[in-house]
Parts: structure tokens; C-alpha cells; sequence
């Protein structure tokens, strides 16, 4: 067990494996340079919890997928057909419970990148830039202003200039 | 500096630090002049005003991001959202229209059928468009700062010295005395290339193709 602590001085235990998700807390660990408890100073204790449930997720999905074909190959039922089956549909279970853990407010959202940022878990990073770009997309000028309050720092002029230079991506 | 580098390179202090120009002049080389005027953060912090950065008052919510971050959610739209959020704001504009994003939307959609005129982003709507519109003018923002974008301008804009290039520019020598090594080259610290100093050793003759595989 490995002790986690949030900016905010609160601890949470979890598997080795599970912090392991963090390569920065995986390179601590084979570089010697933790007992037990490792302090997380960019990370308050709501976002650690959501960040180590996502981890806590992957790694027992990975697990499990693990023991499955470990199951397979010692029954001798060598038949490749059904791993793969299995691993098919748990990839699809884990994008399914992805896309509804990245279900947050953006306020949420941007912690979640930087803390994994931060911890560098990069299919979080992965899962939660994409999430951001998905925000953007498809929106117009206005609903992008509305969706990250931005002031329209432009004059009209100077507004209608930018138009201009990309006339078809307002078609 | 190139034309076209749109909003990026046009980024200028209002004015420009006298005191600093002053004491970097009479040793910076010619390649560095564009330096003084960059918008780095260190432009942000000692210039001659209290300023605020304008990048993080056009950002609204996204202001917390840092930079590179920013660049690598941007870096998933495509060109048609990309041109929309460069609307929204000086500081959007500023971030979408950050070369390097424009480069891989070209390569990934044009692949090899293009030509590169003028910048990435150019060259991403001539290609599109095929009519070749207009070189736009470029926005002039002032008091927006960023290392991040910073950097990948003065990577694509710093000038080469010809001796940099150089190659094999070290001195050789051959069968110099150990003084003769030290006060040419230990004492004033130059490195050199010491030929013929294996000629006499016997595997020179003796490692022939038979020897080996003997």
C-alpha cells in the first residue's frame, strides 16, 4: 500500500499498482525514493479522489483481462477467438465508463488536466484534452465566448479582419 | 523577419525597455537583436509599465491552462473549429493561430498535394480554397506574452552562423610531444584531434580477415 496525500493534507491508501498509473509516482518508486507516504502538493483532495478512481478503473480492468487470458492459456482451451472477444468487449466497457467519468463541470475538467499533467497519466491527459477539444467543437463564436467566459477584447473592425481571413470556415 | 507570421511575430511591447536595450547592445550579436522586443514573460515582468498579459484577460475560463497545454487541446480541432475559437478573442486568436498547428493540419489533410506559400495557416486556405486569397494582414496585439509560443518563432527565426555549421573544424595533429600537447592545448583549454596514435599497435597488421576467422 502506498499513501497518497492531497494538497489539503488529506491521505488516501491505495495499491501500489494503482499509483503506479502515475508514471512521476512509478518512477519514484523504482528510483527508491519513497517509503510509503508521497505528498501531492498540485493536488487538492477532491481532484486526487476522481484522478485515483480512474486509476483504481484501469487497473482493474487491465487486471482482469490479465487473469482472463491467464484462464484461457492454462485450461488449454487455445483457441484465441475468446480472449479476444473478451478484451473487445471490455475495451468497450472502459471507453463506455471513460466517456461518463469525463462527464464533469469545466471547473472540474481543467483540474483534471492539470493533475494529470501533473502526476503525468497520460490516458487521462489523453481522455481529458480530448474531452476539452470536444467543448470547442462544433460551437460558434458566441457559444465558445459563453461556454469559457471570454470578453470580446476586439473592435468590429478588427473582428471582421480575422472573419475574413477564414471566410469558409463560416460558410 | 518574414511577412506572414501572422499575429505572433507582430507581438511588440508598446515600448520598448530602453534601459535593458542599452546593456544588452554592445555584446549581443547580430543574430540575437530581435530579443529586446520579444513578448517573453521576462518583457512582462521588467517592462517598462505594470502591465497585465493579455493572454490570460482574452482566456476567460481557460486562463489556468498553461500554455502547452492549451496548444495540445487546440491541437485536436480541426481547422473549421480552430478558425471559430481564433475568433473569440485577441488571446484565441493569438493561440489558433500558432504556426505549428496549421503545419499538421496541412501535412494530415493536403498529405503531399500542396504548396507552401507565405505560412502553415496560409497555406492550409490557398490549398483549400485553391484560389490563392489575399496575403492577410496580420493583427498587431500588443501585451500578450507567452514563452510557449514564443519559442517555436525563434526557433524558426534565429539566424545560423555560417561557423556553426562547420564541420570538421577541429585541429589534427600527428606525433606531438606531451609539452607540446599541453601548451597548445591542455593550457588553453582547445580540443584536437590526435592522429596515428594506433599505427604501431601489432593487431593493425595482424587482424586480417583470415586471422579472424582462424
Amino acid at each position: 500500500m502506498i499513501t497518497l496525500t492531497s494538497s489539503d493534507g488529506v491521505q488516501f491508501d491505495v495499491r501500489e499498482a494503482v499509483a503506479k498509473e502515475s508514471q512521476i509516482i512509478r518512477d519514484m518508486i523504482q528510483d527508491d525514493c519513497v517509503i510509503t507516504n508521497i505528498p501531492l502538493a498540485n493536488v487538492n483532495h477532491k481532484i486526487l479522489s476522481i484522478v485515483l478512481e480512474y486509476c483504481q478503473m484501469h487497473v482493474d480492468k487491465t487486471e482482469m483481462e490479465v487473469n482472463a487470458s491467464k484462464h484461457q492459456t492454462t485450461t488449454g482451451e487455445g483457441s484465441s477467438s475468446v480472449p479476444v472477444a473478451l478484451k473487445v468487449s471490455s475495451n468497450k466497457n472502459l471507453n463506455d465508463w471513460d466517456k461518463e467519468f469525463i462527464n464533469v463541470d469545466l471547473d472540474t475538467l481543467y483540474d483534471l488536466i492539470l493533475a494529470a499533467n501533473y502526476l503525468n497519466i497520460s490516458g487521462l491527459l489523453n481522455l481529458t484534452t480530448q474531452a476539452a477539444a470536444d467543448i470547442i467543437k462544433g460551437k460558434t463564436t458566441e457559444e465558445i465566448r459563453a461556454t469559457f467566459n471570454i470578453k470580446n477584447d476586439f473592435t468590429p473592425e478588427e473582428e471582421a479582419a480575422i472573419r475574413k481571413e477564414n471566410p469558409w470556415a463560416f460558410e | 523577419m518574414p511577412r506572414g507570421f501572422l499575429a505572433v511575430t507582430k507581438l511588440k511591447l508598446t515600448k520598448p525597455n530602453m534601459k535593458m536595450k542599452k546593456e544588452k547592445k554592445p555584446k549581443t550579436p547580430e543574430s540575437y537583436k530581435t530579443r529586446t522586443k520579444t513578448p517573453t514573460l521576462r518583457n512582462l515582468l521588467l517592462g517598462p509599465t505594470a502591465k497585465t498579459n493579455l493572454r490570460d484577460t482574452g482566456l476567460g475560463a481557460l486562463y489556468c491552462l498553461p500554455d502547452d497545454l492549451l496548444h495540445d487541446i487546440l491541437s485536436l480541432l480541426d481547422a473549421t473549429d480552430l478558425a471559430v475559437f481564433s475568433t473569440a478573442s485577441k488571446s484565441t486568436y493569438v493561440f489558433s493561430s500558432h504556426d505549428p498547428l496549421w503545419r499538421s493540419l496541412v501535412l494530415s489533410k493536403f498529405e503531399g498535394q500542396f504548396s507552401f506559400v507565405h505560412s502553415w495557416k496560409y497555406t492550409y486556405i490557398n490549398s483549400l480554397t485553391g484560389k490563392p486569397p489575399p496575403v492577410p494582414e496580420s493583427l498587431k496585439i500588443t501585451n500578450f506574452y507567452s514563452d510557449y509560443l514564443f519559442q517555436s518563432y525563434l526557433c524558426a527565426n534565429m539566424e545560423f552562423k555560417p561557423e556553426w555549421l562547420k564541420r570538421d573544424n577541429i585541429q589534427r595533429r600527428r606525433g606531438i610531444s606531451v609539452e607540446e600537447f599541453i601548451s597548445c592545448f591542455k593550457e588553453p583549454n582547445k580540443p584536437v584531434l590526435l592522429e596515428g596514435c594506433i599505427d604501431t599497435w601489432p593487431a593493425l597488421k595482424k587482424w586480417t580477415r583470415g586471422y579472424q576467422t582462424r
